[in-house]
């Protein structure tokens, strides 16, 4: 029959590994078999299958040219604008924009991993994000630019994309971008 | 006398699956409301399945309804052979339900070849919507190189043994970082979910 709760309750390990598929099929089954029996487990797998789910519905703030194309793909609105190091640019989040895309460009040939480190104007940090997908043959790298951003973050942006090769030398480089909040 | 008894009872939400499908096997005064208690009680849970195994909410929430018709048409006709083990013929009614699936359409197939990952938006209405301004906040909270994992994972849908392989760790740390990340957002919006 089924209990409001049970003595022997899964984990949020087995019932995350259950929705990433990395439980293997008897464990699976298991599992299965004790959220039909418990209602506190069948909630927390909900739970659980809740939190992934909205895990893989984020926008990250940086991302791939897969990503972007699958976006666009599902009718996103998307603009792009090109930023070179040390050249400002002006963007505005107009009202049928979807996502801002800003494409730092840089020499990405030599590059094992590359951080990104998101500064205000004066040079305090506000986000970091290391190991971001880029794009080496081209040498660019993609921010996502999100309209709630502006709730969060000042109009006048810096970027620091930081670029580390194999050899241990690092090359880095800074991209300014403003927000024109007026024309949102 | 005890049958009269059951039947003159009327169903509360506490009561066991048993009761429930002995009200409705025996047709009494209170089956509709059993139904509706066994409808209740599973559609999450079928739901869940659903997602897990067909990787879709549509198709989840067509196995709702189909496995739910199967299950009070057995219960109606008696088939139900262990009315206390009303779980296990449920779950047993969703496997089959979604092997015939696999079998007959193919887009079952793919989604058993991909592992039915859950995908974007699942779940999010209904059950337990989560805030993503709130998810967002709860991710800057956590270490550089958890966020990575939990990036490279969801976002990126890189392999574990690849994610391993970019930031020098092992597979099996990552699953623990990713786990221990995960716990920790999952109690991050707990919290802010309680504040005023």
């Amino acid at each position: 029959m089924t209990t409001p709760v049970c003595s022997s309750r899964l984990s949020f390990e087995t019932l995350v590994d259950y929705w990433m598929g990395e439980l293997s099929p008897d464990a699976a089954e298991q599992a299965e078999e004790h959220v039909f029996t418990c209602l506190g487990c069948a909630d927390a797998s909900a739970r659980a299958a809740a939190l992934l789910g909205a895990l893989r519905s984020l926008v990250p703030p940086v991302v791939s040219d897969t990503w972007v194309e699958q976006l666009v793909r599902r009718g996103a609105s998307i603009r792009t604008t090109e930023v070179q190091p040390d050249v400002p640019v002006t963007v505005a989040f107009t009202p049928e924009v979807d996502l801002l895309v800003h494409r730092l460009w840089g020499d990405l040939s030599r590059a094992d991993r590359v951080d990104c480190e998101v500064l205000d104007a004066n040079g305090a940090p506000l986000l970091t994000v290391d190991h971001v997908p880029f794009d080496r043959q081209h040498g660019h790298v993609l921010i996502a630019c999100q309209r709630h951003y502006a709730d969060e973050y000042p109009p006048d942006i810096r970027f620091r994309i930081s670029a580390l090769a194999a050899d241990g030398t690092r090359t880095i480089r800074e991209y300014r971008v403003f927000h024109d909040a007026e024309r949102r | 006398m005890l049958q009269a008894t059951m039947a003159d009872r009327a169903p509360a939400p506490d009561s066991p699956d048993g009761e429930l499908v002995r009200q409705i096997s025996g047709a009494t005064d209170h089956a509709r409301a059993a139904e509706q208690l066994i409808h209740d009680r599973y559609a999450m849970r079928i739901r869940l399945y659903g997602l897990r195994h067909l990787g879709d909410e549509d198709a989840a929430a067509d196995l709702v309804q189909q496995v739910l018709l199967s299950v009070i048409e057995a219960a109606r006709a008696g088939r139900v052979r262990e009315p206390d083990r009303l779980g296990a013929f449920v779950l047993g009614t969703c496997r089959f339900a979604v092997w015939d699936l696999h079998r007959s359409e193919r887009r079952g197939r793919q989604a058993a070849e991909q592992g039915a990952m859950i995908r974007a938006r699942e779940l999010e209405t209904g059950i337990h919507p989560i805030d993503r301004l709130r998810l967002e906040h709860c991710l800057d909270r956590l270490p550089p190189r958890d966020v990575a994992i939990v990036r490279m994972t969801f976002h990126e849908d890189r392999p574990t043994q690849d994610i391993a392989g970019v930031l020098g760790l092992t597979a099996g740390n990552v699953r623990v970082i990713r786990h221990r990340a995960l716990a920790h957002l999952r109690d991050c919006l707990d919290a802010t979910d309680a504040e005023p």
